[in-house]
């Protein structure tokens, strides 16, 4: 059983307009989103990408049970999660981005604590998991502190820790590393990259920061104006593993490097001995590197996969071309077997 | 049954965890504990100040004499009070909304309802019962009522009906605001309405306030109706005497209607707006 499945959910949102109108319009109603499919299974890493108002949010607040769809089925772990909020509970945990969790006026360790009594936490587990968190996130140094009083990155901290205390099967992390230093950011990244390493948990991050989902997410899924625009690996999305990618070839001897004729590849730029080639997706590297290789005495070979920030760039302005050919959109997820792997820690 | 007792259990555990953190948080600043105490005497004394004032310079009204008006501000208040030692968070849920921190219950494993009524210990109540409850001494002693079990059986059922009434009433606004940003000013007005009206005889009001008190928004059940029959004034109030034994029944069936309206408010909540 998935983790997590969504099925045919769909969510508007519906706006009466002024009481005034100078022209006559009827109520707007905002697409959030439309009939969206997804799998998540135990131990994956997903990266839930999109622009803003792209519905991700809406999404996450779906999966969390915090909002009801006007359409589809939503199940995690068996459950409603709307309709079995306390039992949902225990088997997620989630951090709100800017918005914290803890007790405003209290110090930060009683928050962990308060949290400790509510899930049920027997004390030599409590102890032992605040001991593994204090180790990756530095928290016995501001533990002692009133929650008001703690540095954004304290707070963003201290509110990691608090969703996975309870050690929860899925978290949902809504930019969790939003505004920190790279010290920090580099804390976060290694806390969940462990967690994710056990393979016990599904962990669904939305982030806008592409060093993160590059970090952290094998499974992307990007989401653009309320429907599953794509939904593969990384290593898909940017080209690496199959997909659209340039190699440069350079020549040893300064000798005109050789034009390469292999269906699927096309000469982009020749610079002397060095030229530049792109390969389409299906194209196999190995072929190509054992062609150019008999052809010539090559210095370096070069194989580059589209970075992920311009991919989404680019379809975020619109151009969808980079999801030729790639994983098709709204698929249902590969089977346990072929889901890529959680990240090992940095 | 046994999971009915596990899970009461469970709910009271998690009451008294986070009832005690909303203490403790309200115990961090000395400056505004003192000052959530004094805001809860001041505002009632001032209520009882201005009652006193209206019935010794226009007694009697409409057949009842001023320990009666006042027994019925005393339960009222005393109502009030103990609605606001449990439960007047769920006041605050437009700001528990704009905090973030109602998202946050929705996603522990406690009862929502539980989580917001135990968020912050109400301070002000204790200024409120202490004055309700001096109130209530002050006017029963004027009063010199034969205290038979039936009749100290019905103020309790007063006082306890008034409370669940205020309770039921905030959770149906309760309902519009989880649903709809900017419904929350009837929080507001729910409390002036039942401030202004439910201290007083409901002989006094016209008729259209009195149907409406009567049949509409319940005003007259917090204390009125229930009063007249600790007193023994059944036959003298508006729609015959049948309803002033009818609080407890009027109670159960708004609970009902604010139970629903916040299952509902919650099951369409969705934060636009805030």
């Amino acid at each position: 059983m998935p983790a997590i499945e969504v099925r045919g959910v769909s969510k508007r949102f519906r706006s009466r307009g002024p009481l005034f109108r100078r022209r006559k319009e009827g109520p707007r109603e905002t697409v959030a989103l439309d009939r969206v499919d997804l799998e998540i299974g135990t131990g994956e890493f997903v990266g839930l990408l999109g622009q803003n108002g792209a519905g991700k949010s809406t999404l996450i607040r779906v999966m969390t049970g915090l909002m009801v769809p006007d359409a589809g089925e939503v199940r995690v772990l068996g459950l409603d999660p709307n309709r079995d909020q306390v039992r949902n509970a225990r088997n997620i945990g989630v951090t709100f981005g800017q918005r914290t969790q803890l007790w405003w006026d209290l110090r930060a360790r009683d928050s962990f604590e308060i949290l400790r009594d509510m899930y049920g936490l027997p004390a030599a587990t409590y102890t032992r998991r605040m001991r593994e968190l204090d180790d990756f996130l530095g928290l016995s140094a501001f533990w002692d502190t009133q929650a008001r009083h703690l540095s954004l990155g304290q707070r963003v901290r201290c509110d990691l820790a608090a969703a996975v205390l309870h050690r929860p099967v899925l978290l949902f992390l809504d930019e969790p590393t939003i505004g920190l230093d790279i010290l920090v950011k580099d804390q976060v990244r290694a806390m969940l990259a462990d967690l994710a390493g056990t393979g016990d948990h599904a962990i669904v991050l939305t982030t806008h920061d592409v060093a993160d989902v590059e970090a952290l997410c094998p499974r992307i899924v990007l989401i653009d104006r309320g429907r599953t625009l794509f939904d593969g690996t990384l290593a898909d999305l940017t080209g690496i593993g199959g997909g659209r990618r340039t190699v440069v070839v350079e020549l040893a001897g300064g000798r005109a490097a050789p034009e390469v004729r292999m269906p699927g590849v096309r000469l982009l730029e020749l610079d002397g001995a060095r030229a530049t080639y792109a390969l389409e997706p299906g194209v196999s590297q190995a072929r190509f590197a054992a062609r150019v290789l008999a052809a010539d005495e090559v210095r370096a070979i070069d194989f580059e996969g589209v970075r992920l920030e311009d991919v989404l760039r680019s379809i975020y302005a619109g151009d969808h071309s980079a999801l030729n050919a790639q994983r098709p959109a709204a698929s249902p997820a590969a089977s346990p077997a072929a889901r890529p792997s959680a990240p090992t820690p940095p | 049954m046994k999971e009915t007792a596990a899970r009461l259990r469970r709910a009271a555990r998690i009451a008294r965890v986070t009832g005690r953190a909303g203490l403790r948080e309200r115990l961090a600043n000395k400056g505004d504990f003192v000052l959530a105490i004094v805001n809860g005497v001041t505002y009632q004394i001032t209520v009882l100040l201005f009652a006193t004032v209206v019935f010794t310079r226009f007694p009697p009204l409409a057949g009842w004499t001023v320990a009666q008006v006042l027994l019925v501000s005393s339960v009222r208040l005393l109502a009030h009070s103990v609605f606001v030692l449990g439960f007047t968070n769920v006041r605050e849920i437009p700001y528990l909304i704009r905090q973030g921190r109602f998202d946050s219950f929705l996603v522990r494993p406690a009862p929502v309802f539980l989580q917001v009524c135990t968020s912050r210990f109400p301070l002000n109540a204790v200024g409120d019962l202490t004055v309700a409850a001096t109130s209530l001494g002050v006017c029963l002693s004027m009063l010199r009522l034969d205290w038979t079990l039936a009749r100290i059986g019905s103020l309790v059922l007063a006082v306890a009906g008034g409370a669940a009434l205020e309770l039921a009433l905030a959770l149906c606004v309760a309902g519009l605001v989880l649903r709809r940003a900017g419904t929350e000013a009837l929080f507001s007005w729910l409390d002036t309405v039942i401030g202004a009206f439910g201290n007083y005889p409901l002989n006094v009001f016209p008729a259209v306030l009195r149907a409406a008190f009567t049949f509409g928004l319940p005003v007259a059940f917090v204390a009125f109706y229930p009063v007249a029959a600790v007193l023994g004034k059944a036959a003298s109030v508006p729609y015959g005497p049948a309803l002033t034994l009818a609080a407890p029944l009027v109670a159960t069936v708004w609970l009902a209607l604010g139970g629903w309206a916040w299952r509902t408010g919650l099951r369409t909540y969705t934060r636009r707006g805030w």
